[in-house]
């Protein structure tokens, strides 16, 4: 057993929330107190929480397009982040999908993909 | 269909003998050569490549130049044919429409033992009556003023020059095709065994083919070829060189091709434009017991610092690409072009180390001379002699652009965007003869995926262009043929 | 007023919107792809547009937002259509389906983008097998074509669109073993190193190059080692049994073109000098977004076509009064390298440096004289920084004057 006092553990990561990059130190004390260091901004503490507590992330890909003279592939994202551990399910799911022509920019593809309350989107307009 | 997988042109489906006159091995330059000149004759003519397309190993990794003649040992083989493949060519280029620029060459030395060299090519050059002049410090200079001021004097040959040589065997390939030759690639010769009927049977992964006479033209499998016909007295090892390629931007640095005095090993490194207008240094001359065609950290070292050395430039910021090839070192230090000793209707065409692309059309006569001993050659009537590539749009006016691409708009869909390749360019070398089927050979022929970008822009439109134009699964499109796939196929497949 | 764009990508649709909106009577964009958007539509991931459209978006949404004012704005649009020819008088030739097009507008706005820099640039020894691609080559045939382009893969390059492209490749499935960096510091953003390879195990090798690629016919390894002081440090290779190598070490401006026209190539732009608005050296000539110099953000490129698109419409020519702005020492790059002055907005400066600087001091000097400072925290090569000039600092600039941009570490 250790002191005591060192019933903390610390994480070091780098927030992803824009392109600047803090590196963010975070300490959870034993009363699951968190306390976030180098974060410029509070979308980065905010982060530094989710982070420590369920990781999230959006998801890019894309799905198989159909009926389109020049494009073969239509680029999707998830409109919400989904758990960090369950990208590849989602990935998954993603590749089942076909879409026809046309198709707008925040068309839903998939909804609600794995009951995660997320929907996968469509980020491109093809017309034909 | 007109383009097959590229297994045979010119011919149907391989008959389970086939009987011809000639078969040659190798669709290199010696071997190309031969097939155009051979196909002059009232003859079945065969040529054969274990590659996936014309062009063979050294012929197309190899400097690009037509050498001046007064290299070569005054009295062999390799100097006559030397001397009278720079005249052929004169004539073939025009004929073949091959791209060759005569730029003329100079040797330079820096010490005395560059001048006692260059003395002795100069004397070597006056002797077989090639054209040389002894240039001094001064008159070097002003032919070329980048050139390392240390510079003392050089040996000028004017009548030497530049060569596409893809471009070339294309050229010599698609002649012989026109005028009756056939072709099969991705054949490997296994044995030649002689039959008692006097014919030779040709045995090769793709079945057995008979003939009157075989034309060895293998470049580094040559002695190995006249081992499987119980031939043993000559060997061959390769020679590795690397080279660099150059940007456009910088093509212009040198007017002519520049040497160094050659040592025992060699003629050095070289600086020279290409024909279309990039800049090559190099090569290194290192001897392998294999064959091995990587390029090292070593030898791209020994390029720069050969090339940076004759002419100060900073080379390696301009690099587009870097390359090796074997030039085939024979036993005897001379080409080899000469009836096999031990079976009756073989002739051999080995040990064709450089000068061997300018000595090709010389060896080419040669190897008809040799032929004439065994059969009776009868002249077509209808030979054609010559030969045009589909068009080149850039060499192209615009208004002759214009009108092809009213007739076929996909000659105004530019997919090289680095050398201005349209669409109707690869198209058309898909449908010529000796056809392209795979990327290396579009690159081969017109040049997409050769410029400073290397194929970054264009690759994968003509993985596009050769699924659909060829009817080929994205995983069957190669760079050049066999497992070379350029990838796995759709990403998608499988998926429900 | 006829402006002419060249490149369909996110600075061409800027700057043709923004010479629409200042009132030119014909602008066309000259696209080359089969659809506009640049480069954007390969570019799936997310990062786009937080400072451009205050909004995170992904690439095909920033481009998606710029065509629709394109469309809005009766840009004309030609696709398929590649400018083949560039003449000093602005006369373009343009090869299209249709024939061959000769135009001569009274502006011509360069937005043709960068290529990436291929293997023969830095000479990556070995053999030639299929396998081996630029990383923007490997996202193109992933996300546009749906190719799987390699199942074993390595990187060589932790620039942003190398490390994207390691994510992308782990999402399709691959196994990435790594990617390398020459330098002793990752290339691209923090966050990227946090999200594309550290969320998917990927190790991120620094100070290390590839050496060797093996394979005969397709990519069958390739082998990895430390660089000290620019040399490999023997007994450090690794081989990593992969089918293909992607390579993200640069990107240069294609600045083809814009050589034809008789304009200098700057040895560290990789091309033309420009001044606040874009403009050339050439009155009514613009380089706008990579093609000028590349950016680390797409929001820059946009903005900085958007300043050349409406100069070009509402000042014809060029004002003599010229200033030179030049990197000085730990600067790799300065956009503009002229200044108009006598301007009535205070023009900005953008620099990159050429090493890591956690806390330093940008100097704006001529000779001795220092015209203006401001200290930095956190400079990296990777991302290009503003240096804000201040209304009195731009006045205090002569006619003339050759400026330097340098940084000082304390």
């Amino acid at each position: 057993m250790s002191e005591k006092t060192d019933q903390k553990s610390a994480l070091e990561f780098t927030c992803i929330v824009c392109p600047v990059g803090c590196t963010l130190n975070v300490t959870v004390s034993e009363g699951n107190q968190i306390r976030v260091l180098g974060n410029r901004c509070p979308k980065g503490a905010e982060y530094a929480l989710t982070e420590v507590t369920n990781p999230q992330r959006y998801v890019q890909s894309t799905v198989v397009l159909m009926g389109s003279k020049t494009e073969r592939r239509l680029p999707v994202k998830t409109d919400k982040p989904v758990p960090k551990d369950r990208i590849f399910e989602v990935v998954n799911e993603i590749r089942k999908v076909k879409v026809n022509v046309p198709v707008k920019v925040g068309d839903v593809v998939l909804e609600n993909v794995l009951g995660l309350g997320v929907n996968v989107v469509a980020t491109r307009t093809v017309e034909e | 269909m007109e383009t097959s997988s590229g297994k045979s042109s010119g011919m149907g489906p391989v008959a389970h003998t086939a009987v011809y006159d000639v078969i040659i091995i190798g669709a290199g330059i010696v071997g190309a050569a031969a097939f155009r000149e051979l196909c002059k004759y009232d003859l079945r003519v065969l040529l054969l490549d274990s590659l996936h397309d014309v062009g063979g190993d050294a012929s197309r990794a190899n400097s690009a130049i037509l050498h001046g003649g007064f290299d070569p040992q005054p009295g062999t083989l390799m100097s006559d044919l030397n001397k009278e493949g720079v005249q052929l060519w004169f004539q073939w280029t025009q004929e073949l429409s091959i791209d060759v620029e005569w730029t003329g060459s100079l040797v330079l030395a820096f010490n005395d033992a560059d001048i006692a060299e260059i003395t002795r090519l100069y004397h070597n050059g006056k002797k077989v009556r090639v054209p040389v002049k002894f240039l001094g410090r001064d008159e070097t200079l002003r032919r070329e003023p980048v050139v390392n001021p240390e510079v003392r004097a050089s040996l000028y040959a004017p009548v030497s020059g530049i060569i596409d040589p893809f471009q070339a065997v294309v050229a010599l390939v698609g002649s012989g095709l026109k005028n009756g030759g056939k072709l099969m690639l991705d054949t490997e010769v296994t044995h030649l065994v002689k039959l008692p009927d006097g014919y030779i049977a040709v045995q090769t992964n793709h079945g057995e083919l008979r003939t009157k006479v075989v034309i060895n033209a293998a470049g580094l499998n040559a002695a190995h070829i006249m081992r499987t016909a119980g031939e043993d007295w000559f060997s061959i090892h390769p020679r590795r060189g690397q080279y660099f390629i150059l940007d456009k931007n910088v093509g212009n640095l040198v007017r002519h091709v520049i040497f160094r005095a050659p040592t025992p090993k060699g003629k050095g490194v070289l600086v020279s434009r290409t024909t279309h207008g990039n800049l090559l240094i190099g090569p290194t001359a290192e001897d392998l017991t294999e064959p091995d065609r990587r390029t090292t950290a070593e030898g791209l070292a020994e390029v720069l610092q050969g090339a940076k050395y004759l002419v100060p430039f900073p080379y390696e910021r301009h690099a587009i690409a870097q390359y090796a090839g074997l030039r085939a070192i024979g036993s005897v230090d001379d080409f080899v072009v000469q009836h096999s000793k031990v079976m009756e209707g073989l002739i051999n065409a080995a040990g064709i180390k450089s000068p061997g692309l300018t000595a090709a059309p010389g060896i080419a006569h040669r190897l008809i001379e040799l032929v004439t001993d065994l059969l009776t050659l009868e002249e077509k009537r209808d030979f054609d002699p010559y030969f045009e590539f589909p068009p080149i749009l850039r060499e192209l006016p615009y208004v002759d652009r214009e009108r092809l691409i009213k007739e076929d708009p996909t000659y105004g869909h530019m997919v090289c965007r680095c050398e201005l390749v349209t669409e109707g360019e690869i198209k058309s070398v898909l449908r010529m003869q000796p056809a392209a089927t795979d990327l290396d050979s579009i690159k081969r022929r017109v040049r997409a995926t050769a410029g400073r970008c290397q194929g970054g822009f264009c690759t994968p439109r003509i993985i596009d262009i050769l699924s659909r134009e060829l009817n080929l699964s994205y995983d069957q499109v190669t760079k050049f043929g066999r497992n070379s796939k350029l990838v796995y196929g759709d990403n998608r497949r499988g998926d429900a | 007023m006829f402006v002419a764009v060249v490149g369909g990508g996110p600075a061409g649709m800027a700057a043709a919107v923004s010479a629409k909106r200042a009132g030119a009577d014909r602008v066309v964009i000259i696209e080359r792809a089969e659809r506009l958007g640049g480069v954007l539509p390969q570019c799936i991931h997310s990062g786009f547009g937080v400072n451009y459209y205050g909004e995170d978006l992904t690439g095909p949404e920033f481009a998606e937002r710029l065509r629709a004012d394109v469309k809005a704005s009766s840009v004309e649009v030609w696709l398929n259509a590649m400018v083949i020819e560039a003449r000093p008088d602005k006369t373009l030739i343009i090869s299209t389906p249709h024939g061959i097009s000769f135009v001569k507008p009274d502006a011509v706005i360069f937005a043709v983008g960068a290529r990436e820099r291929p293997r023969g640039a830095i000479a990556i020894p070995g053999a030639r097998p299929a396998g081996v691609y630029t990383a923007g080559t490997a996202q193109y045939m992933i996300n546009i074509q749906g190719f799987e382009v390699g199942k074993e893969v390595f990187v060589l390059g932790s620039g942003d669109i190398g490390l994207i492209t390691a994510r992308r490749m782990a999402l399709e499935g691959a196994k990435v073993h790594g990617v390398a960096e020459l330098m002793p510091f990752p290339g691209g953003l923090a966050r990227n190193v946090q999200q594309c390879l550290k969320d998917f195990n990927i190790p991120l090798l620094l100070s290390h190059t590839v050496t060797e690629v093996l394979g005969s016919e397709r990519v069958e390894a390739v082998k990895v080692a430390q660089v000290e002081n620019g040399k490999t440090v023997p007994g450090t290779e690794k081989v990593f049994p992969v089918d293909t190598l992607v390579l993200s070490v640069g990107l240069l401006p294609e600045a083809e073109l814009i050589r034809q026209m008789g304009l200098p190539i700057l040895p560290y732009t990789g091309s033309a000098a420009v001044d606040q608005f874009f403009q050339t050296d050439l009155p009514g000539v613009y380089v706008v977004g990579n093609g000028v110099g590349i950016w680390d953000l797409v929001d820059n490129v946009a903005m900085s076509a958007s300043v050349a698109g409406s100069h070009a419409v509402k000042y014809e020519g060029r004002s003599s009064d010229l200033a030179e702005v030049l990197p000085g020492v730990g600067v790799r790059v300065v956009i503009p390298q002229r200044l108009s002055l006598g301007e009535s907005d205070v023009p900005r400066i953008w620099f990159r440096v050429a090493c890591p600087i956690p806390v330093g001091v940008a100097l704006l000097t001529r000779g001795e004289e220092v015209i203006a400072r401001k200290g930095f925290a956190g400079l990296k090569p990777a991302e290009m920084a503003e240096f804000p000039l201040k209304e009195e600092q731009y006045r205090a600039i002569r006619p003339g004057d050759k400026l330097h941009l340098r940084v000082q570490q304390p």
